[in-house]
């Protein structure tokens, strides 16, 4: 039987990702503002879409307690009719913990190419941050 | 607006970047804003523009971004 902790780390080594196409992206930047974009990969050369680190996503559901999590899943499936009037509050703390996670992680891949020695780690390093930065 | 064109980012710019990131001219921490930056789509005028980023600025004209200055060279064109 597989437990909640193997579950988690298999997903972590698996490095998958949930991708969200341009349109989900730009509705949820509409309601929610533009943190949206960088919860994951902005392919904003290319597609439009959004690739976002699955072991992060589990972090940041991982951040609030159940009730909060349903009320954020309630949110982030509003239709953005009724905007103004609605407490966005949940969804906004989950999109802005992916952000922060995110960028996070993208100042920990300048710092390592910033330190590395290896000449194709460096490149290796240095293609992951453009990609971010300039899009596929 | 139309979105920012890195696409057309000259390759030497890109590689002057990269030297200047690597070298610590340019601060982990003012790369995590203007990827933020980026991100957030920012509202460019047509003409030349000139964003501030602490130990680097961006120059673009419209939505070419142009080059990199260094943090002692002053800024042309519109503030944003």
């Amino acid at each position: 039987m597989t437990t909640l902790i193997d579950f988690l780390q298999e997903m972590e080594q698996s490095r998958q990702t949930v991708v969200l196409s341009a349109e989900e992206v730009e509705r949820l930047a509409k309601l929610f503002g533009p943190a949206v974009r960088s919860m994951g990969f902005w392919n904003k050369s290319g597609d439009g879409s959004i690739e976002i680190p699955m072991n992060n996503v589990t972090e940041a559901a991982r951040a609030l307690d159940d009730a909060s999590l349903a009320q954020a899943v309630s949110q982030l499936k509003s239709s953005g009719e009724f905007t103004g009037m609605m407490d966005h509050t949940m969804a906004s703390r989950f999109i802005e913990t992916l952000a922060s996670l995110y960028l996070r992680q993208f100042q920990d891949r300048v710092h390592r190419f910033q330190e590395a020695s290896d000449p194709a780690e460096t490149d290796r390093l240095w293609d992951g941050i453009a990609r971010d930065l300039f899009g596929a | 607006m139309p979105r920012i064109q890195w696409r057309r980012l000259p390759p030497a710019v890109r590689e002057h970047l990269r030297d200047r990131v690597r070298t610590r001219a340019i601060d982990a921490q003012d790369l995590v804003t203007l990827l933020a930056w980026i991100n957030a789509e920012p509202n460019l005028p047509d003409g030349t523009w000139c964003k501030d980023f602490g130990s680097f600025k961006l120059v673009g004209e419209g939505a070419i971004p142009k080059t990199f200055l260094t943090r002692d060279q002053p800024c042309y064109g519109q503030l944003v």
